[in-house]
């Protein structure tokens, strides 16, 4: 059964059908979610990112392909995130204290467990946000070049660019270590 | 950062599907004769190998937790009955392993069959089915596991002796 008749029968409140579904894209969600923030702070994005796919299943157009409504709803959930997160790291000194710092900030620290992991975690953090997300959208997401330019909002050419660029900076940046 | 494609950018296009059908068969004429874009293939290969060599694992309650979020108490029931069949199924293939490698090297046709085997393979098909039966939500990520890799342990050092005795 393809994703996208199993998100038809969520779409009627198959629960079952969307458990499949989480279950086929959790890895995916994760590994995207990782490398853009913290383990903790992508934990905890993926499960409201669960609440957000069931809750707004009945906005999703069967004629689409899941994964690209799917990791458009993420990433603008994790966007969300990141700017409540800043708006209280910039709350006046009495509110402070209630900032829970973040035991372990910046995706660096997303895959520690394995050395590729980190090695790619490393590499990431030379490209900027729009190249590092538009490389985990199309190799963690799966989506097609055109289903990231209309999830950024930005032109092809630019997200084909943004591609191209990622790809040279991380070849070099990895080739440069271990080549 | 908006640019004309270049062959770069063709190549992400074929490589992704997203040429249609004329397009993509001119671009593999092409890609015959272009070193360049041939390398670029190869990038975007390089790339999916590394982004999968990389991938995350979730933690095992992570999903469990985000659809008992989600659905409540059927998110939870969906997911136990999902890691229960999963269980059962493992261990149904770690029996039908168990027999086949008995069936392998048969206890009668080995004189020098060691003392005490067919005690601990009784034992192990009686954990197996205790294992099937004790599987529960709470229990199963933890227990399995630990079970699972007591299981394969107790295979291995069985299979060992049986290779040696056969060597004798």
């Amino acid at each position: 059964m393809t994703d996208e008749d199993l998100a038809k029968q969520a779409k009627e409140g198959d629960h079952d059908a969307f458990a499949e579904l989480v279950r086929r894209y959790q890895g995916r969600l994760l590994s995207f979610l990782c490398y853009r923030a913290s383990r903790a702070v992508a934990e905890d994005v993926f499960q409201d990112i669960c609440v957000k796919w069931w809750t707004h299943m009945k906005s999703y157009e069967p004629t689409g392909r899941f994964a690209a409504w799917a990791f458009t709803i993420a990433r603008r959930t994790l966007i969300d995130h990141s700017r409540k997160e800043r708006g209280r790291r910039f709350l006046p000194l009495e509110g402070a204290a209630e900032i829970v710092a973040d035991p372990a900030p910046g995706p660096s620290r997303a895959a520690e467990s394995s050395e590729i992991g980190e090695r790619l975690a490393r590499a990431l953090e030379d490209l900027s946000d729009e190249q590092r997300e538009t490389f985990l959208l199309r190799e963690y997401a799966g989506l097609s070049f055109k289903e990231i330019a209309a999830a950024q909002g930005c032109s092809l050419n630019t997200s084909l660019a943004r591609m191209r660029y990622a790809l040279l900076k991380l070849r070099a940046r990895l080739e440069a270590r271990h080549g | 950062m908006d640019e004309e494609p270049g062959h770069e950018e063709l190549v992400f296009l074929y490589h992704s599907g997203e040429l249609p059908q004329a397009g993509r068969e001119r671009f593999e004429k092409h890609l015959a004769s272009c070193d360049q874009c041939r390398r670029s293939l190869e990038d975007l290969s390089w790339a999916s190998d590394l982004a999968r060599e990389a991938a995350v694992r979730p933690e095992a309650g992570l999903t469990r937790r985000a659809l008992a979020r989600t659905l409540g108490e059927d998110g939870v029931r969906i997911w136990a009955d999902r890691a229960r069949s999963m269980g059962m199924g493992l261990g149904l293939a770690f029996a039908v392993g168990l027999f086949l490698l008995r069936t392998a090297h048969p206890p009668e046709k080995s004189p020098a069959w060691p003392s005490g085997l067919d005690t601990e393979f009784s034992e192990l098909d009686r954990r197996l089915d205790r294992l099937d039966a004790d599987l529960s939500l709470d229990s199963w990520n933890v227990e399995f596991k630990e079970n699972w890799e007591h299981l394969g342990r107790s295979r291995q050092g069985l299979k060992s002796q049986l290779d040696e005795q056969e060597e004798v």
